[in-house]
Parts: C-alpha cells; structure tokens; sequence
C-alpha cells in the first residue's frame, strides 16, 4: 500500500527544476509499474502510464517538475550566479536554502550591507544582485563541484505535523498530486475501467506547461482531468476568501488562470465523489495556468476539470497540505475515471 | 561566412513580407536539397536527405524575418505611421534611417530635435506606437504616393567590414542564422535526414515556429540565432551574457524553452573535441524559435547555438567573424556527427 508521507518524501529527494526530470522520471515509472498496462516516455520527458479501456480518453495530468535554480555564471570570488527556473519570487528566494545536484548547501543571499539597509523587497527585484555561496574560496575552488547548467532545489524536507495528519513538505505543488495519481493508480488495480486512461506525470509545467502541451498534441485525448493544487487561504485573514480549506477533501476544478472547466466533467466528479462517499469541494483558482490550461486547445477540443488538493503556501519552501485530502483525491481520481463518461 | 551573411542581410524582409529572402535562398539551395517546400505563412522546408533516417525528424531552424515595421496611413504631415514588430527599443529607431523594403523610397524616424527643448524635453522616450518616418513628404498626398500601406520597413544601413574583423549593418543580426543554414545545405552530407527550417514571422510571436512544428513533428530541434552581447561600455559584466570574441555561443534556456542537457552537453563535448571556441550563454530573457518548435507539435529534444552579437535590434548589429566561424564549425559537426 502507497503511504502518502512516504511517497512525498521520496519524490520531493527525486525531484529536480523543470527540463531536470530525468531521476524522478526513472522512479515514478517503476512505481506505477505494477498498475500499468504500458508506460513510455516522450521526447520532452512526460511519463505516459496506460489503462487501457474501451470508451473516452481521458489524460489525467500531474506535473512532476519543480521550482527551483539553474546556475549561470561562476564569479571570479567563486560565488554562484544563477537564475530561477519557474515562478520563484525575490522575497522568497533571500535567505531560502538549496541544494545543488553534487549536493552542495547553499542560502541564496545578496551582499549584507544592502540587506541591512534595505526598505523594501524591490531592493531586491533584480535577481542578478543575488548569489548563493557553497563554501566558495574562489573561483576554482567552486568550479570543482559547480559549474553553469547544474540545477539546484529547495533543500528543506518533507515532514509530518499535528499526528501525521498534516505534511509540511517543498513541492506539494505539484508532487503531491503525483501521489493522488500513484493512489489512484493503485485503487484501480483490479477495476476494469469503462474509460481509456492516460496517466500522465508532465514534464517542464513550471515554466508554461509545456509536457503538457506536448502531450496533448500526440495522445489526442478527449478529456482532460488535471491533478494540481490549488490555493489554501484557511488560516489568513482575506477580504474575500475565496481559497480552499485543508483536511475537507479534494477539490473539484471550476476554473483556473487559463481554463474554464466543462460542466459535463465537473458534473461527473461530482457524481463520482458523491457515489463514493467522498468528501469534496470546489476550486474557483483565479490565478495562475494548470496542465488543464495547455491541454485545452493544444490541438483539438478537450473538455477539462480537475482534482486539486488545498495547499497552503503554494511556491514557498514550506508548503502545507492534509494527508487525508490526498488519499480521498486517489480515491475520486479513481471512481471518475472508471465510471463510464461520455461526452 | 562573410559573403553569406552579406549576402543574406542585404535581402529586405521583414516579418510577414519574406519574399525575397524565401525565394532567394529557395532558388539557391534548390540544386542540393532533396525537396524544397514552402507554406502560407512564408516558411521555408529544406529537406536533405541524410546517410541515415532518425527515429523523428531532426529540424536545424533560423528566422528570415528582420526587425523593421510594417507601414500604416500617412499621416497629415505626409509622415508614415508605423507598426513596429516585437523586440524593437524606441530608443535605437528614433532618428534612424529607414527603407521602403526592396526600393529606394528612404525615410528618417522623426524626432523633435534637444535643439528646440533644450536637454529636459529629451526625458521621456516615446512609445513604438508615437513614432512615424519622415519621406520627405509635404503632405498627406505627398505622403501617400510614397509609401503604400502595408509596405515593409526596414533598416537602411548596408552591410559593412570594419575594426578589427567586425562585420556590421541591418539584419546581420536576424540573418546571421539563415546564413550558417544556406551554407549547410549546399556544403554539408548531413548524418541523417535533415530538416533545414527558414522560419517566417519569428519576430510576431513565433507564428511560423508554431506552424512549422505542426508541419514536421519533430523530434529534435536545434535553433541557430544571434545571441544577445553585453559586453558594451554601458553594462556591467555581471550582466554580460556573452562576450564578442570568445566564440560560439551555446544556451542554457531561453525564454520559451529550457534546452535538453544531454543535448545541450553533447554539443558542448562536440565542439571541446574539435577545438571550436564555445561560451555558454548566461543571458536567459530572450526569445526565439525554440519554444514554439519543441512543444507546439509531439515534443522534441532542443538545444540552441549561435554567435554574439553587440546591439541586436538596431540598425547596426556587430558581429566578429572569428565567432561567426566558430559558429559555422560547430553547427557543421552537429549536422555531420549528431
């Protein structure tokens, strides 16, 4: 049996920046192995797991990339220069520590002077002012171990908190869904599936969906059901909280920053959930694109929905989801795509 | 090189009015290429075929199009109002000079000259959108019967050698790719079946990218470009990205795409094992072909070469002929060794 925690943990030490998938690749295609009835990977990296079926085709996409740094330049002190790969932003990168493929730790700093007499973050908007330093006593020195194309990731770890019930993890966004698949996938074991299924762990969706984009273009599928989290905003005080809680079921995809979703299969998750006694609710995602959004339009007419999984903090080093929420989404995943759709 | 490029960047075309380069290098490459296709939106498909067949199609692209703008109505005044394409600096176009493309009718950006505001009224620099060319024209009808709407512009500063070995003048920046492929073809056996892909429009969103992905599903996409140097007075070197000089540039990730590492490092131990002179590019804000090849069909492999080049954009890019040589070298190992 998949445990949640553990799978997190293992594929948050897999994991690498989007075009990096390489290793998680390798590891989520012997995991889902067993519950596959063929597995290939494409030219951009995307994981394709097959159950076959005779009826709709429906791709169920989790992205399998990260956040995180690609290193530009070594300079002549032998601190590392770099850029982000996705959407890291300049308050969350200072200070924040990573770990380089050779293993190198590293804070992500700019000089002292400047922190200590800055007012506000714009100080810092330019990312070039910044540099993450490994121990460097020059430039050879740093060039050893580093050297410009090397990635880098959070370095802070996947742990348990109030019991078990809640993960504190980097990269729920969008690992944790690659769990909800692995559960899904694992539920569907001895189910004969009334849909044809591609499961999908997408490369490179941090940095404007492209696995997915890609994917789309050659399966041709008809349906589109994304696993993506979604926005948390339970603990904090906001004018118009229209985010998610944790701990009360997956949520069923309204919309995003870059897809409507279609009644018929918002509809059916529904159905799916409530046949099933599954918890659910609904995510009104206002910002930001998910696979969905890609999917959509990347050759013909995909209808599209999804099962987010509530998350607090989405991008930071620290994000917060439920355990619980995730094996209900294995659950749901599972229910909505062997019960018959038709469209 | 030289005459390649010389050649190539005299040709007028900006983007959506590539005629004459398509037709130029279609009629040039006709006698080695295997097929010579083309399609609506002006793209150019050159296939050769190779000592052996790749799994998917293997496409090697360089944009057509250069930087210039597309004429609107005269205005009263007789001047031309404009349409820039994307990635043009008001600052490098304002008081230039500009050609209809393939004519003679030339014209200057107008600008109101510090001599009338003295220097506080140079402040603000206008918006794309504000600038119009002066033909000389005395009024709207002058106007009119100089310039058609919809008329290509282009910059009018012809190619030149100067300094130190530096090659300068309109286009060599958006042509310098084109050039390496039109002299594939005609001098190179490729490995395996090629697609040599001359892209129309790559300066209005990639529109021909988009198109041509569709067209040939490839599987791997290597994209041959001018890239962006800033090693120039004004930067600092931090924010050089690369440097005129130290040779062929090879990139990391660019805007629309992160570049596929075991290609990326192949080219790399190609180029070490040759003795080409390779810079990694550090600069990652720009945008060409790539992103639209790689992900607007099946997926591919994608990896991007090019030469530095000083004040891309403008009328007078600046490009050494030892990188544009390495350049050369190292695209030719690609298509013979990969």
């Amino acid at each position: 049996m998949f445990d949640v925690y553990d799978l997190q943990s293992r594929l948050v030490e897999a994991a690498w920046p989007s075009g990096f998938e390489a290793s998680q690749a390798k590891l989520l295609a012997r995991l889902a192995e067993p519950y596959a009835d063929e597995i290939r990977t494409d030219a951009l990296g995307n994981v394709i797991v097959r159950r076959k079926g005779e009826g709709t085709k429906i791709a169920i996409p989790a992205h399998m990339d990260v956040l995180g740094l690609i290193v530009t330049d070594i300079d002549k002190d032998g601190y590392i220069r770099f850029d982000t790969i996705g959407g890291i932003s300049s308050l969350t990168l200072l200070s924040t520590p990573f770990v380089f493929e050779d293993g190198s730790l590293a804070a992500v700093r700019a000089e002292a002077a400047r922190i200590a007499k800055a007012d506000n973050i714009e100080d810092f908007s330019d990312k070039r002012d910044m540099y993450a330093d490994v121990g460097a006593l020059g430039k050879e020195t740093t060039e050893r171990r580093i050297r410009p194309g090397m990635v880098a990731k959070y370095a802070t770890h996947t742990v348990k908190l109030a019991g078990g019930k809640i993960i504190s993890t980097p990269y729920a966004d969008d690992l944790i869904c690659c769990v909800s698949l692995l559960l899904a996938l694992e539920n569907l074991r001895d189910a004969k599936p009334e849909n044809d299924l591609y499961f999908i762990f997408t490369a490179q969706e941090e940095v404007g969906t492209r696995g997915a984009r890609a994917a789309a273009y050659h399966l041709e599928p008809d349906v589109c059901i994304v696993a993506d989290v979604c926005d948390a905003i339970d603990s904090l005080s906001a004018e118009y909280p229209i985010g998610n809680k944790i701990g009360e079921g997956p949520a069923i995809k309204l919309r995003d920053g870059g897809s409507l979703s279609h009644r018929v299969i918002v509809d059916h998750l529904v159905r799916a959930a409530e046949e099933n006694g599954i918890p659910y609710q609904f995510d009104p995602m206002v910002y930001g694109g998910t696979d969905a959004t890609a999917m959509q339009h990347a050759r013909g007419v995909v209808l599209s929905s999804g099962v987010s999984i509530p998350t607090r903090d989405i991008h930071s080093p620290y994000e917060t989801v439920s355990a619980d929420d995730v094996v209900q989404a294995g659950k749901l995943i599972a229910a909505a795509a062997q019960r018959k759709l038709e469209i | 090189m030289k005459e390649y490029l010389k050649v190539l960047s005299s040709l007028d075309g900006v983007s959506g009015r590539e005629d004459r380069v398509r037709d130029f290098i279609a009629d040039r490459v006709r006698p080695h290429a295997t097929t010579v296709e083309t399609d609506v939106l002006k793209n150019l498909f050159v296939w050769k075929k190779g000592k052996g067949t790749p799994d998917r199609p293997i496409v090697v692209a360089a944009a057509m199009d250069e930087w210039g703008f597309v004429a609107e109505e005269a205005k009263d005044s007789g001047a031309i109002a404009l349409s820039a394409v994307d990635g043009m600096d008001p600052k490098a176009v304002i008081g230039k000079r500009f050609r209809v493309a393939g004519g003679e009718t030339r014209g200057v950006i107008s600008v109101v000259s510090q001599h009338l505001t003295g220097k506080t009224g140079t402040d603000k620099v206008p918006e794309l959108r504000e600038l119009a060319l002066d033909v000389g024209a005395k009024n709207k009808e002058g106007g009119k019967a100089a310039v058609k709407p919809g008329e290509g512009i282009v910059y009018d500063y012809p190619f030149a050698e100067f300094g130190d070995g530096f090659y300068r003048g309109k286009a060599v920046d958006a042509r310098l790719g084109a050039s390496v492929l039109l002299r594939l073809i005609e001098e190179v056996s490729p490995a395996l079946d090629t697609w040599f892909v001359f892209t129309a429009s790559s300066k209005i969103e990639h529109r021909g990218g988009v198109v041509a992905a569709r067209r040939i599903d490839p599987g791997t996409v290597l994209t041959v470009e001018a890239a962006a140097a800033g090693d120039v007075p004004l930067q600092k070197p931090a924010l050089w990205s690369v440097r005129v000089g130290e040779g062929a540039t090879l990139g990391l990730k660019e805007f629309g795409s992160v570049y596929t590492r075991e290609l990326r490092e192949r080219l790399a131990r190609i180029a070490a094992k040759n003795g080409v002179k390779v810079q990694i590019r550090s600069g990652m804000r720009g945008s060409g072909d790539a992103g639209t090849l790689h992900t607007r069909a099946s997926g591919a492999k994608v990896a991007g070469i090019g030469a530095p080049v000083r004040y891309v954009g403008t009328g007078n890019p600046i490009v050494h002929r030892d990188d544009l040589e390495a350049l050369w070298q190292l695209a030719k190992l690609f298509v013979e060794e990969v």
